[in-house]
């Protein structure tokens, strides 16, 4: 509480109402800045760009954790099901155990998800009573039962050369059938030309829309499973569907090994992208009211040359199509500052020897110095640079047409950091420095978003390996500038990347 | 214009009731600012900044209170702020002879507004801020002491050296005019 000092109270009584001049203006800048902050701001032009980035970031996380997670065995496409559903439906016709593997194995293969209940299981009785009469044979429940515990465990299926369907986990169980008997070994004769989804096989898996082993013509062309792409999958097993083999009655089976392992259906989900660019980058200043003269200046004075950006992103594909995309690249704009500073003056001292005899004859030195004033201009020539560090965020649309593929992405770029090296002139026309990391200078230590659109083709190498080229574009919608310099500037660019893109097989399931 | 009608019409975005606002309150809050500033300049950017918090957070007022008050809350909180970006600190100045002084209040009767102001900005930044919040603002020591994150006994001791350096200046003023 204040005291009662009459001094105090002398001091209070004099000094509280006192008015003091307030310089003109002061209410119009007032004004602007409470409209100013009376606009609701995006967050991230709240300066917290480095939390909007690490937000957008763990958001990314958890849009690609959930997907994994929500579709792991359920990501396949409706022609996955419907595949599935109709080799369901084949058992009727052929009622052999052969058959229902096959339709078993399309379900797992498909990634659809575990439906082998014992309704769903067909198997002829007539079947079944033949196949008992074998000690090796073990009915269709127990198969399902056993690919089911399989699944249910993550373990990778094989249908091995002897007839055998396992896990290769050596689960107990086992499915044999002899090479002679009429649920496995279709005669030579029906096998011609019958499209099959066994073939042969090495060590590793491999599986292939062939026709039997010993035929000689293929309708479709054996691929290696490792270089199949998740589209290839959907594709095949398109292509299986319409060269009807669900219909089909079952092939011979000779010394064939087919390996599936569920690990190899979601082979090609994932990847990783490391790119390199050359940006062409513009600028876009505006200025309502502010000093036309330094505008002009400004603009005459600074030319943004060819930067260049570069980075790694890593990417999911969720369904056919699509595929999300993040990662981290460095961005750096380049700038050509050259300005001409006039009445510069420049003194020199001019030094001058002279060397003469005396009358006794020595002989002496003498300089004499000079100094020299000059006023002219001189010309400043610096090379600015702009340095980013950003995030990238994107998420594609891509269609595959044999070994090229096509894409489109669209998506945000967040700066989490920038570094500014150079100079420029301030509005009295004086050279400075363009700003330090932390924001001081011309431009934010962090700018904003950019929205980033590309289309993008892809050609496919060996070893999972895409080679591709990207074109893309990109607007800033926020300002890179700081709001006190009176001018708002931002860089859009736009340039073509090249890159390598780098498929994860997955886990090979080695016998 | 009733106090009511004025913040209503600021509420509204009505720029000339915000005006007539301003004109009202900008030569007292100016000179609260100078008292806290190092400089006219520090003095400005605290008035405007006073000021656009007054207009962005008027619809908070409720009301309680006198509006004025209210207003002059905002423009100490908002020094205050920029001393603690200056960080601020409560030196202790020796004074000899500060126990010493006995002013009479004829002395300091006559020196008009400008010369206090003179004065006071001549105090070191502690003694200054403690005496502005207890003197003119009226905050208790243990009000002073929340929102300088000191102790309250550091706000009397400061407001003593403060009086006693103000009070020597003016006789030392004095002994100069005559």
């Amino acid at each position: 509480m204040m005291s009662d000092n009459p001094f105090d109270r002398h001091i209070k009584n004099s000094l509280r109402d006192y008015k003091s001049p307030v310089p003109n203006g002061m209410f119009e800048k007032i004004m602007e800045e409470s409209t100013r902050l009376k606009k609701p701001l995006p967050f991230w032009q709240k300066n917290n760009f480095k939390l909007s980035a690490v937000l957008l970031t763990l958001f990314a996380i958890y849009l690609i954790n959930h997907f994994i997670v929500g579709s792991k065995f359920s990501n396949s496409s409706s022609v996955s099901k419907k595949i599935a559903n109709n080799f369901a439906n084949s058992k009727t016709d052929s009622g052999n155990v052969y058959g229902k593997i096959i339709s078993n194995q399309s379900e797992l293969s498909l990634g659809d998800s575990v439906q082998f209940t014992n309704k769903r299981e067909y198997v002829s009785q007539e079947a079944v009573s033949k196949a008992s009469s074998d000690d090796n044979f073990i009915t269709n429940k127990e198969i399902n039962k056993e690919i089911t515990i399989a699944i249910k465990k993550k373990m990778p299926l094989s249908f091995d050369s002897n007839d055998k369907v396992s896990s290769t986990k050596n689960l107990n169980k086992k499915v044999v059938t002899k090479k002679d008997s009429p649920f496995f070994l279709p005669s030579q004769s029906e096998k011609k030309n019958k499209p099959s989804i066994v073939s042969k096989s090495e060590d590793n898996a491999t599986l292939g829309l062939v026709t039997d082993s010993s035929s000689t013509s293929t309708d479709i062309k054996e691929k290696n499973w490792k270089s199949l792409g998740y589209q290839d999958i959907i594709r095949s097993f398109t292509q299986l569907e319409n060269t009807n083999l669900i219909n089909s009655k079952p092939l011979m089976q000779t010394n064939t090994t087919t390996t599936i392992s569920l690990k190899d259906i979601r082979k090609g989900q994932w990847f990783v992208e490391g790119y390199g660019s050359l940006d062409f980058n513009t600028k876009n200043i505006q200025a309502p009211g502010f000093n036309t003269d330094y505008l002009r200046m400004k603009d005459s004075s600074h030319q943004l040359t060819t930067g260049y950006s570069g980075g790694i992103k890593i990417g999911k594909r969720f369904g056919q199509y699509l595929a999300l995309k993040i990662g981290l690249q460095y961005k750096q704009i380049n700038e050509r500052f050259e300005y001409i500073s006039q009445n510069v003056s420049k003194s020199s001292s001019i030094i001058t020897t002279r060397t003469f005899l005396n009358d006794i004859g020595q002989t002496l030195s003498l300089q004499d110095t000079s100094y020299l004033s000059q006023l002219g201009y001189s010309v400043k020539k610096v090379n600015n640079s702009y340095k980013n560090i950003e995030i990238p965020l994107t998420v594609g649309y891509e269609k595959k047409y044999k070994k090229l593929t096509v894409g489109i992405n669209l998506g945000i770029i967040a700066n989490i950091q920038s570094y500014y090296k150079g100079q420029t002139f301030d509005t009295s026309y004086q050279i400075t420095s363009l700003g330090a990391k932390n924001g001081t200078g011309f431009y934010k230590s962090q700018s904003n978003l950019s929205l980033f659109g590309s289309a993008q083709l892809l050609y496919q190498l060996p070893h999972h390996i895409e080679l591709f080229t990207e074109p893309y574009l990109r607007i800033s919608i926020g300002n890179s500038s700081i709001s006190d310099i009176g001018y708002n500037q931002r860089f859009n660019g736009m340039g073509i990347s090249t890159g390598l893109r780098f498929s994860f097989p997955g886990k090979s399931n080695k016998k | 214009m009733s106090e009511y009608e004025l913040i209503k019409g600021c509420l509204e975005g009505n720029q000339n009731i915000q005006r007539m606002l301003f004109e009202q309150f900008a030569g007292k809050f100016m000179t609260m600012c100078l008292r806290y500033a190092v400089d006219s300049m520090e003095a400005e950017d605290m008035l405007q900044e006073g000021f656009v918090r007054i207009f962005t957070h008027l619809h908070q007022f409720k009301f309680e209170g006198s509006f004025e008050g209210w207003m002059r809350r905002i423009i100490v909180n908002v020094c205050l702020k920029h001393l603690q970006k200056r960080k601020l600190q409560f030196k202790e100045i020796s004074d000899e002879h500060a126990n010493e002084v006995q002013i009479a209040p004829y002395t300091y009767s006559s020196i008009g507004e400008d010369e206090l102001m003179k004065l006071i900005s001549r105090l070191p930044d502690g003694y200054r801020t403690v005496f502005n919040l207890n003197v003119i603002e009226g905050y208790s020591h243990e009000e002073i002491a929340v929102l300088l994150g000191i102790q309250a006994s550091t706000s009397r001791s400061q407001l003593v050296k403060a009086r006693k350096m103000l009070q020597n200046q003016i006789i030392h003023l004095e002994k100069i005019a005559v």
